[in-house]
């Protein structure tokens, strides 16, 4: 088919209808990578000019003005949750409100830095007082709404430009308040209250999402990371039991509104495609290629789950040169793009992947025919 | 006395060492400036503009000064804001969590500002500081391009 905009090819892929080429992805793009692209190759005028009007230039790693400037065809808008404060916290860490702690910190180029410390409720104790102190808070009221105006300004002024939106995901929200210690204890031991917990994070998370589809977003994604490169942070037994059924109901939530579900999940996930598709979920994001069998997934489920991301980031974009880039994207392009179901990218936030290998990579994409192969 | 404990200069690799060990309230303020320094939207809508600014959170110590001068930007963590050599233009007080509240919107903002549970001295240079962040009639520095 040929798409009359990016929101339409994107869609398009996600329903695994061919398209005229393959729809591009940026998950997003750290710090380090937007000097770099300043340096390097810097905004247009004009166009600079028009997508700070449109408010489109932002904080890393978000960033809608770059992922234009670039031209790609969608990208990703995940909302914070609130961020409290706990006197005497090392590192002056700031805690989210599913008890993680997060520290801003400046690295020694002078590029800023945010973090991931560690987990503050290390207790039952510490959960109990967590709960009693009215926390996880619901999102802030006014904070969607700014960020989903964008969504319509990026459709109409910028050739359909899909911006995905999401929140954390269970897991994710789960891991980085307790830590794995914790959820492996109470896993084996106390697994009605990890339940509570995840309970008790599902009504935020739920509210949030509620609050996200009123916007009628085509897109939701959500990031919660299953995998290390070995294989999944936890069993899949525990998986199933506990995070499994917490992500359904996101899925219902989007589903129930008439959008599509995508997760964003990095590592060695190959195994929870069967429960994947179970869920319904339309497409999983990152599939990072040195450790994911691609063509594989490709053949099993890609008829049932479309695949997002797929380009190394860390490796490929980072050491390759764009000669390389053009040949092993437009490989991928070929064996994963053919019927549809396919939105390349970076499989994460690009911190110090070169911009003329992000370049290349886009014309890999961009160039091929691959993806009206069938 | 004024306690100096590190000066950076944003931006760059010049400042490598002192940027490093920013933390806390400095390292917040000077995220939210880089971007707008990168980018030169900051020397696109702040030329010619000289700001002080104290952000002194008392639950979130060392407080930090951000410093605009004609389109650039320094951090300083100061141990006493209240000795600080000249009065800021524009100083920010209360605590983190309502700082927060009033950045995000949560709840009532203003009622937040009434009760003064967070105080803004320099409002009217406040509002200047605010051109920068809906900054959209400017001219590029020389760095950009149509590539």
């Amino acid at each position: 088919m040929g798409a009359t905009d990016k929101c339409e090819r994107v869609l398009a892929a996600l329903e695994h209808e061919e398209t005229d080429r393959p729809p591009s992805f940026l998950l997003g793009a750290d710090f380090s990578f937007y000097k770099q692209f300043i340096e390097k190759v810097g905004f247009g005028h004009d166009e600079f000019r028009e997508y700070a009007k449109d408010g489109l230039v932002m904080t890393p790693p978000v960033n809608h003005a770059l992922a234009l400037e670039l031209g790609f065809d969608c990208d990703w808008m995940t909302f914070p949750s609130l961020f409290h404060f706990e006197p005497g916290l090392e590192n002056h860490a700031l805690l989210d409100t599913w008890g993680g702690m997060f520290s801003f910190d400046v690295q020694p180029d002078g590029t800023p830095h945010q973090w991931y410390v560690g987990p503050h409720l290390t207790s039952r104790e510490k959960v109990e007082e967590w709960w009693d102190l009215g926390r996880p808070a619901g999102y802030p009221k006014l904070l969607f709404k700014p960020s989903l105006r964008q969504q319509r300004v990026l459709l109409k002024k910028y050739d359909g430009f899909l911006m995905l939106v999401g929140l954390a995901g269970p897991f994710e929200c789960l891991i980085f308040g307790i830590g794995f210690a914790q959820f492996a204890r109470y896993a084996r031991r106390d697994p009605e209250f990890l339940h509570e917990i995840l309970e008790r994070n599902f009504e935020v998370q739920a509210e949030g999402l509620k609050r996200i589809v009123r916007f009628k977003p085509p897109v939701v994604m959500c990031g919660d990371d299953y995998g290390y490169n070995e294989g999944l942070q936890v069993n899949v037994k525990h998986w199933r039991e506990f995070i499994k059924p917490i992500l359904g109901r996101y899925v219902e939530i989007v589903h129930g509104a008439g959008a599509k579900f995508v997760i964003h999940t990095c590592g060695n996930v190959g195994e929870l495609f069967p429960d994947f598709v179970e869920l319904g979920i339309d497409g999983v994001e990152s599939l990072q290629p040195t450790i994911n069998d691609l063509p594989f997934l490709k053949h099993k489920f890609g008829d049932e789950i479309a695949l997002l991301g797929t380009v190394d980031d860390s490796g490929l974009l980072v050491n390759g040169t764009p000669a390389q880039v053009r040949a092993e994207v437009g490989k991928m392009v070929e064996v994963l793009g053919k019927g549809g179901g396919y939105v390349p990218g970076p499989t994460n936030f690009l911190l110090d992947a070169k911009v003329e290998n992000v370049v290349a990579m886009l014309e890999a994409i961009h160039g091929t025919d691959a993806g009206r192969a069938g | 006395m004024v306690e100096q404990v590190e000066r950076v200069e944003n931006g760059g690799t010049s400042a490598a060492a002192g940027v490093a060990g920013l933390k806390g309230v400095a390292a917040i303020a000077y995220t939210f400036f880089w971007p707008y320094k990168i980018d030169g939207r900051l020397r696109a809508s702040m030329k010619g503009v000289e700001l002080t600014i104290v952000v002194d959170l008392i639950d979130f110590p060392p407080a930090a000064v951000v410093e605009i001068r004609d389109g650039d930007f320094s951090v300083v963590v100061v141990e006493d804001p209240a000795r600080l050599p000249r009065k800021p233009d524009i100083s920010i007080s209360g605590k983190l969590q309502d700082l927060i509240r009033v950045m995000e919107g949560v709840g009532k903002a203003l009622k937040v500002l009434l009760s003064r549970k967070v105080k803004i001295k320099g409002k009217r240079k406040a509002l200047v500081l605010a051109k920068l962040f809906r900054a959209t009639e400017f001219e590029l520095p020389g760095g950009g391009s149509d590539g």
